[in-house]
């Protein structure tokens, strides 16, 4: 794809609608973590990045988030979207650059989201906006693309600095911040699973935009911010980190290539077509039994499965699915 | 192709980059908008708190409800743990903060 076709290329919005919903559900979320912040430390540990920037008066915080969750819910519902949109990523900006003690990697890059998101016009499907009679099947691209490259940058640059920070290659922060049961015993194991991690990281980068790999990045990208939650511990920290994953994961659908009617339905799957919420698949023809890659294929085009619809194609879970499928066509 | 996307867009990745290279080039400093995941934890390696009955515990001995929120890794910890760990523990008498193997500052409860 060449610069000029950045510019100019439209995409599936019902694509860029889904991704405008798990954001929404996303800064919800953020607003609850930044009040439980706010409760368990207390108003003062409020500091702004600047004297001179504005703060907001106690009696206004409450009216602050209040907006903040209204306008969380009107973004996901895709209600007035571009209004809401704007008036999102202004208040979560504000908080991202007013408060700096609980500066927030995740509430920044949302705020960007957020902003891309509204920018990409991304309440023409999927939304009450398009009930109302503002639908349109293609949006703009290019703002698409930053979202793209935003996830790439964070992962690429995650990766950079945990390779280039000597306490986090000895594994010393994966062992304090973690828990990781009986492997924290084994100390010797810290530098090793500070190198997957990096490794990880740089994998997803670079495998998010190489279709050869593409399959492979997904399914790590899963098992990564799932593996995160899993050993992070309860803790309003672990609602910050789910909200991430929804962050990173969601936009992993702008990789895929899914224009509106592209993909057939195998022929005896209709039960898939309610699930096809991007309006991919289109009706086959012929009525014979689909073969164990067409429902993989089917299951990579929808929202619900594509994250983890790669790992089918994966040789052990081929040969256990076409032996459960023969034995299914078998039985009488 | 319209000029105004054109430069939005190279406008908002020269900044992504410039602010992601900037935390890259300060390791030991906590940077924002670096994309530096985990890593200011590192900056302050540990809290020890002395009791009034003469123990010293670090956060690992006490109650994980006080310590797990101080999982989060933004907050600005030197300032903001040592009075937060004495309001949660009535017995403290102090808390040093140990930044790397320097022992930097030791807030005394009220």
């Amino acid at each position: 794809m060449s610069i000029s076709d950045i510019f100019t290329r439209r995409i599936n919005a019902q694509q860029v609608g889904f991704v405008r919903i798990a954001m929404g559900v996303a800064t919800a979320f953020a607003a609850v973590e930044g009040f439980a912040s706010l409760q368990e430390f207390g108003p003062q540990i409020l500091k702004a990045a600047e004297p001179w920037w504005p703060q907001l008066p106690s009696r206004a915080v409450s009216i602050y988030g209040t907006v903040w969750t209204l306008a969380a819910l009107a973004f996901t519902a895709g209600l007035f979207t571009r209004t809401a949109g704007g008036v999102l990523a202004f208040l979560t900006g504000y908080h991202v650059l007013r408060d700096q003690n609980l500066y927030s990697n995740h509430l920044y890059l949302l705020t960007l989201l957020v902003l891309l998101l509204t920018i990409a016009d991304s309440g023409r499907a999927l939304s009450v906006d398009a009930l109302l009679g503002r639908a349109a099947s293609t949006v703009d691209y290019w703002p698409v693309w930053l979202i793209k490259m935003q996830i790439t940058i964070v992962y690429a640059f995650a990766a950079l600095n945990k390779l280039l920070h000597p306490t986090f290659m000895n594994g010393q922060i994966l062992f304090r911040q973690f828990h990781l049961g009986p492997i924290e015993s084994v100390q010797a194991l810290g530098p090793v699973l500070a190198a997957l991690v990096v490794a990880i990281e740089f994998f997803i980068a670079i495998g998010l935009w190489m279709p050869a790999l593409r399959g492979a990045a997904f399914v790590s990208g899963l098992i990564f911010h799932v593996v995160i939650l899993l050993v992070s511990g309860w803790s309003i920290y672990f609602l910050s980190l789910f909200e991430f994953g929804i962050i990173m994961l969601a936009p992993y659908l702008f990789f895929l290539s899914l224009e509106e009617a592209s993909r057939a339905l195998p022929a005896g799957l209709d039960w898939v077509r309610r699930y096809d919420w991007l309006g991919v698949l289109r009706e086959s023809s012929g009525a014979r039994t689909a073969s164990y890659d067409e429902i993989r294929e089917a299951f990579e085009a929808l929202p619900v499965s594509f994250l983890w619809a790669p790992a089918l194609g994966w040789p052990v879970f081929r040969t256990i699915a076409r032996a459960v499928l023969t034995r299914g066509r078998q039985a009488p | 192709m319209k000029p105004g996307p054109v430069i939005f867009a190279v406008l908002y990745l020269a900044t992504q980059f410039a602010l992601a290279v900037r935390g890259t080039l300060h390791p030991y400093q906590v940077t924002h908008f670096g994309w530096r995941m985990f890593l200011d934890s590192a900056l302050f390696a540990r809290f020890e708190i002395g009791f009034r009955d003469g123990r010293v515990l670090d956060l690992d001995g006490i109650e994980p409800t006080i310590w797990i929120p101080l999982l989060n890794s933004q907050v600005d910890r030197p300032r903001f743990v040592p009075p937060y760990l004495c309001g949660r523990l009535p017995d403290a008498a102090w808390v040093r903060v140990h930044v790397l193997t320097v022992v930097s500052t030791e807030y005394r409860c009220p």
